[in-house]
């Protein structure tokens, strides 16, 4: 039977585990040593067949891969930048580009949105701190950005550099290859959206704790929302540390403001101040003991628009005109002297971010002409115009 | 080690062990080139723990199994005797005679089994010693030898037969 065996391992090309031993002699050949026998020593004399055809031909497929390796690179490169600009297909009329270069942006849409989801619907608030770059993860620019230009980059390389496979030599560029090449870029993509909820959950949670430097936007009942002047950020920010504290108690979801808050221009929440009851609510459920001074500054704005009149420098009375919804700060010149995130001031009057001339505009109660400035005045700030007056005033002059 | 030196080392080599196994040129040729590219993309795993024709033998004898349990497995067992057809007359003597020879060994190696013909390939054709051919073949030397042992003997009695049939002994010694 073990004989039987051995032989048949022999012949079918399977070796036992003794055979496999160093010095082991297979049976039938106990008797004789294999290098001394006549029979073992003759050697087959077979002719050598040389190549006699090119070496080129021989080396085709070497070549071919040089070729298309070339060809999968600059196509993933162009891909690259093709997943950049994929955004930019909403602008363009002609429908064979545009479908082309819409791809990669759709493709991670479908995968974000369709498939793995985003807090995207919690952009309940309506109003956002930028208006690009949260559209996939609202409370973080950050994973946003990772989203929709990182990943979209990365799927157009995969894209166009598969495109590149598929047109190679199938001899040279099997599906088993490309499998490999395919699975190194989805390995890198899947690495990317982790990234991205990565972020954003660290996002959610510092936003959970109230941790970063913030910056509020108080809301009318309207719906439009201020950012207030650099003294109005002060006072939030001292009365809301000053008195801040967790707290547990059963929410009735009644009376409570919207309040926006961003954290140093990449992480945004949204939450809840109860100005009753002075607590402040997050989105995931956390409540916090807030001061009456905040929850005063949140209701007074929200119910008469007011802001504290000590904090915004202004002269009482004065009432600032209201940001509009469509109308961001700065960019139209028409609310210019508003404050941009409490950017400037001098002597506590506003000026505008930018420098423009826009007096008259803009504090409407403040009672600037329109066209009030002196030729020399045209591209002053509206606060120097302001404090011109003043001067002015003060000596005597006409206002 | 730079493919172009491995290429011009390994060309015959790689070349007549396919063309042997195949029996087939075109065929041959074909296996050479994917032979040739996967030396190409893994050069660099290369260590020169062996001889470079080792390694692209070993090679040679993988891709050529590959393509023989996908497409003709029969090239693996051991096949009926099938002459040559004659090339014509019009090639000069020597060339012709070593045509004939070639063919004639071909044939003999076409009625062996893959193992068999391998084990015979690597030794007496690529003169290989006996611990190259366990190498590429993944056996002990001394199953290798047992291997072309049996090999020889059975070559032998094929080839007698043939030669008793034509008249003209071929068989050498080493």
């Amino acid at each position: 039977m073990k004989e039987r065996q051995e032989r048949e391992g022999i012949s079918m090309g399977n070796t036992t585990a003794e055979e496999g031993k160093e010095g082991y002699v297979p049976q039938g050949l106990e008797s004789h040593n294999a290098e001394q026998t006549p029979d073992c020593q003759e050697e087959i004399l077979i002719p050598k067949i040389p190549y006699q055809g090119e070496d080129r031909k021989l080396k085709e497929r070497v070549s071919k891969f040089k070729e298309g390796s070339l060809r999968i690179a600059i196509f993933t490169v162009l891909g690259l930048f093709m997943g950049y600009y994929s955004h930019t297909y909403v602008t363009d009329h002609f429908l064979p580009t545009k479908a082309i270069l819409a791809v990669p942006y759709k493709l991670m849409e479908a995968v974000y949105v369709s498939v793995l989801g985003t807090d995207a619907p919690a952009r309940y608030a309506g109003r956002t701190l930028h208006i690009w770059l949260t559209e996939f993860f609202p409370h973080s620019i950050l994973a946003t950005f990772v989203a929709e230009v990182v990943t979209t980059i990365l799927m157009g390389g995969a894209i166009y550099g598969s495109l590149a496979y598929f047109t190679g030599d199938k001899r040279v560029f099997t599906l088993g290859r490309y499998l490999k090449f395919a699975g190194c870029w989805c390995a890198l993509i899947l690495l990317c959206i982790g990234a991205a909820y990565g972020i954003n959950a660290k996002a959610v949670a510092d936003n959970e704790h109230l941790r970063g430097e913030p910056v509020f936007w108080l809301r009318q009942k309207d719906g439009s929302s201020l950012g207030g002047n650099r003294a109005v950020q002060d006072a939030l920010k001292e009365s809301l540390h000053r008195e801040l504290e967790p707290v547990t108690l059963q929410r009735t979801g009644e009376e409570e403001i919207p309040l926006e808050i961003s954290f140093g221009e990449m992480r945004y929440g949204l939450y809840w101040v109860n100005c009753k009851d002075c607590y402040l609510a997050t989105e995931g459920g956390r409540t916090y003991r807030v001061s009456r001074e905040f929850a005063r500054i949140v209701w007074d704005f929200y119910e008469k628009g007011e802001l504290p009149a000590e904090a915004d420098g202004q002269e009482e009375g004065e009432m600032w005109v209201p940001v509009s919804e469509t109308d961001p700060p700065g960019e139209s010149g028409k609310t210019s002297g508003r404050m941009w995130q409490g950017r400037e001031e001098l002597d506590g009057y506003p000026v505008c971010g930018k420098g423009r001339y826009v007096a008259g505009l803009m504090c409407v109660s403040a009672g600037v002409p329109e066209g009030d400035a002196a030729p020399g005045n045209k591209r002053r700030s509206c606060g120097n115009i302001l404090q011109n007056r003043d001067r002015q005033a003060k000596m005597g002059g006409v206002v | 080690m730079k493919f172009a030196a491995a290429y011009e080392e390994c060309r015959d080599a790689v070349y007549g062990y396919l063309v042997y196994m195949t029996r087939d040129t075109c065929l041959a040729e074909d296996l050479s080139q994917e032979v040739f590219l996967r030396m190409f993309l893994h050069l660099d795993r290369f260590r020169g723990e062996a001889n470079v024709r080792t390694w692209a033998l070993r090679i040679a004898r993988n891709v050529f199994l590959s393509y023989a349990k996908k497409k003709r497995p029969l090239l693996l067992e051991e096949q009926g005797w099938e002459p040559e057809p004659d090339p014509g007359s019009n090639q000069p003597e020597e060339e012709a005679l070593r045509r004939e020879q070639a063919d004639q060994v071909r044939q003999c190696l076409m009625c062996l089994g893959e193992q068999e013909r391998t084990v015979l390939l690597l030794r007496d054709f690529e003169e290989l010693s006996y611990e190259e051919v366990g190498r590429i073949m993944n056996l002990s030397v001394e199953v290798v030898k047992s291997r072309i042992y049996r090999a020889r003997k059975k070559f032998k009695g094929i080839y007698t037969m043939y030669v008793s049939e034509n008249g003209k002994p071929k068989v050498g010694k080493g």
